[in-house]
């Protein structure tokens, strides 16, 4: 009856769909870095207007299924006469998705630091970017590395979503075996434990990171 | 914008929320309870229901609800069960919750001092009624608003269950998406509703927090 | 050491400040000179703090003015003669002399103690990397750290910290250096390293500028003592008169109430 001999057969589909998976993820995370980290200086302007938009961006963003940002991405950019291939349409709803939760993390990151430092940093003559360089985003990225796993955690998961829009990454591979096979079970589970094996490397890399970084 | 879809197709989109609130409301229960009881076998000491418990955490929470649910809605026929998507959805979903909850309530229960047991204990309190009159209540207040977050994740997640056609309202929108040719209408109302709950939720955990906030400065 | 005939590097003219209702500083005037060591103290919220950090122009003020080496700090005239804000560059550069040493350290725990040093030469001063690090390692000697230079602040003493905070301050070679209770978070058994380096400083003819809690320490070192109750010089004078005869009510109380604490001086 269960026959994971089936799976093996297809492994190097599966492996392609896992190798998928991690690269859209991975670029995911990090344009949703670079946008979540312009976004929460949005967040944290002087400028009534930039920071309320910011705030409607996250709040949007945080408040609606990804399964729903995807398909709106999807399908709306074609009626505005836009037509790109699925695969990008995935990277810029993970990457926008994944960029609102960065950004509220970032925006903690930056509230817990002493105004202290900041203080020292104008004392010696930093300019503003120098202080945000040199003084505010070594430590926040610090602070914040083990809520930024996480969220590259989810966002891994979360791209499985992808495969409703025909991204043949992991799961839309094992979706694919397991009607033509008919042994979803396997093929599921199989897909399950891949996808178990990157977020415990992610998670495993993190806690690696974190005691590299450590200051103390 | 075509206003007067809403008019032919508000029906469904009610039941269809509707629908969202009862999966969400039933894996709730679900996830409440199993997360429950998943935390105290995790505590119990024993070390085999300790592995059991870091287990089930690790493969619920490293592994996407997708998976989880295909395997739940596969798995139910391959044991010979079955089950409504309805009870698939509900199921899959509170499984799901359940590891979260499971650690919400774990640290909850860390974080509750020490001496305030030992008080109990020298009260004459016995463990059950510690348990129900000292732990619980105080882990419950600890961690109220993180579970009302996880509660807002719940109900963003619940849009998947659409994936095996539960009768909630991504369905029923995605229906009456493929039934009129429209697109922005149907996306921008679950994104709006979607977001509704969801604010909702959360500024109800926000009061939560403050009220709790100062409850715990007035001690 | 003061020098009356001298132009003074530190001019405050009826400086006032208020944290909106909180009028902090009700017209203050204070004249610095060359090589002078002031010491302010005062009870708690009477605005030492703020008075400092005003100098530094961590805090704007709303009226009067202070000058740092002749030039005004934070503000500017226009064509028509009307005080306006300075860019913050422009103030950063006229302040380019002065160094702020704070109860807290401030030292950025994601640099090793010497790349806390290094960091203003390189970064502010346009140093290279080998010249900063000379110059560095040069300040940590002065204050007795130069053998931590490689590890984090935070495996530090508070007493070290302030030490390197100090080093810090001074690797910009300032003229001026102002220090905010920069012994009141630390332990007392470590408070004598921190003093004993400012008591160097002192005698190395640094202008300084000391909110303290440490009578004794200002007592032997300032030539200057402010006494600040309310927002306002209550009284001041040199050590040697406004501690031995202190003239008004509060500061007699305020003396009397350390005295009680902490023994007579
Ligand atoms: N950033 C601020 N916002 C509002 N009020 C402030 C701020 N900083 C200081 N104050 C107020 O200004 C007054 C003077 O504060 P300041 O810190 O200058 O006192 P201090 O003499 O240094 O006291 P301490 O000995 O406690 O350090 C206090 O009433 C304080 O509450
Ligand atoms: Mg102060």
């Amino acid at each position: 009856m269960f026959d994971l001999g089936v799976v093996w057969e297809y492994r190097g589909a599966l492996l392609n769909g896992l190798w998928m998976t991690f690269w859209i993820s991975g670029i995911s995370i990090f344009f949703g870095f670079i946008i979540g980290a312009l976004i929460c200086q949005a967040r944290r302007a002087e400028n009534p207007v930039i920071r309320g938009l910011a705030t409607v961006y996250i709040s949007a963003l945080r408040g609606t299924p990804i399964l729903i940002q995807l398909a709106i991405i999807f399908f709306f950019l074609p009626l505005a006469g836009i037509n790109i291939p699925s695969i990008l349409a995935a990277i810029i709803a993970l990457s926008l998705n994944s960029s609102a939760f960065q950004a509220e993390i970032l925006r903690g990151g930056f509230q817990m630091l002493p105004k202290g430092q900041l203080e020292a940093a104008w004392d010696f003559g930093f300019s503003r970017w120098q202080s945000l360089i040199h003084v505010e985003l070594p430590q926040v990225a610090r602070n914040t590395l083990p809520a930024l796993v996480n969220d590259a955690i989810d966002i891994i998961k979360n791209s499985s979503l992808i495969s409703t829009i025909a991204v043949t990454e992991l799961m839309r591979v094992a979706q694919q075996y397991s009607s033509t096979t008919y042994r979803p079970i396997e093929f599921f589970i199989a897909a399950g434990l891949l996808y178990l094996v990157l977020t415990t490397a992610v998670s495993q890399a993190g806690q690696y990171l974190e005691r590299r970084l450590s200051y103390r | 914008m075509d206003l007067t879809l809403f008019v032919t197709y508000g029906p469904q989109l009610l039941k269809g929320v509707m629908f969202t609130l009862y999966v969400c409301g039933g894996a709730l229960v679900i996830g409440l309870l199993l997360g429950m009881l998943l935390c105290i076998i995790g505590r119990s000491g024993n070390r085999a229901l300790y592995v059991f418990y870091r287990l089930y955490i690790t493969l619920f929470r490293g592994t996407p609800l997708l998976v989880q649910i295909y395997l739940v809605f596969y798995g139910g026929p391959f044991v010979g069960l079955e089950f409504s998507e309805i009870q698939v959805g509900i199921g899959g979903l509170g499984l799901y919750t359940a590891a979260y909850f499971a650690e919400i309530f774990r640290s909850g229960f860390q974080s509750i001092p020490k001496g305030q047991i030992e008080a109990a204990t020298d009260l004459g309190f016995s463990r059950s009624q510690t348990f129900f009159h000292v732990s619980l209540p105080q882990m419950f207040a600890g961690v109220l608003p993180t579970l009302v977050n996880q509660t807002i994740l719940l109900v963003k997640e619940s849009a998947i269950l659409s994936v095996i056609t539960v009768p909630e309202m991504t369905t029923a929108a995605t229906r009456m998406s493929t039934e009129t040719f429209s697109v922005i209408e149907p996306y921008l109302f679950l994104g709006f509703t979607y977001w509704l709950i969801t604010f909702t939720l959360s500024r109800a955990a926000r009061r939560v927090e403050t009220r709790l906030t100062a409850y715990i400065a007035a001690r | 050491m003061s020098n009356v005939k001298q132009k003074p590097v530190i001019r405050m003219i009826d400086v006032k400040k208020r944290f909106g209702d909180n009028e902090v500083l009700k017209g203050i005037d204070l004249d610095v000179y060359q090589s002078e060591v002031v010491c302010i103290i005062g009870g708690s919220g009477s605005g030492k703090s703020t008075m400092l950090r005003c100098i530094d122009f961590l805090e704007t003020y709303e009226g009067g003015e202070i000058t740092v080496e002749g030039k005004m700090i934070g503000y500017g005239s226009d064509n028509a003669g009307n005080l306006k804000p300075l860019p913050k560059h422009q103030v950063q550069k006229d302040l380019r002399n002065v160094g702020m040493v704070f109860q807290q350290f401030n030292l950025w725990p994601h640099k090793s103690v010497l790349e806390n040093v290094m960091a203003p030469l390189m970064l502010v001063a346009g140093f290279s990397r080998a010249e900063a690090k000379e110059k560095a390692l040069a300040a940590l000697t002065k204050v007795d750290m130069a053998h931590k230079a490689d590890v984090f602040p935070g495996t530090l003493s508070g007493g070290q910290q302030q030490r390197v905070a100090i080093a810090r301050a001074l690797a910009k070679e300032p003229r001026i250096l102002l220090f905010d209770e920069p012994t009141s978070a630390l332990d007392p058994e470590l408070v004598g390293e921190v003093l004993k380096v400012m008591r160097q400083l002192a005698e190395e003819g640094m202008t300084m500028v000391i909110v303290t809690h440490e009578m004794g320490f200002a007592a032997q070192v300032s030539d200057k003592v402010i006494f600040l109750a309310d927002g306002r010089i209550e009284e001041q004078g040199p050590p040697s008169e406004l501690f031995a005869n202190p003239t008004s009510p509060r500061l007699k109380a305020f003396l009397a109430t350390w005295s009680e604490r902490n023994g007579t001086l």
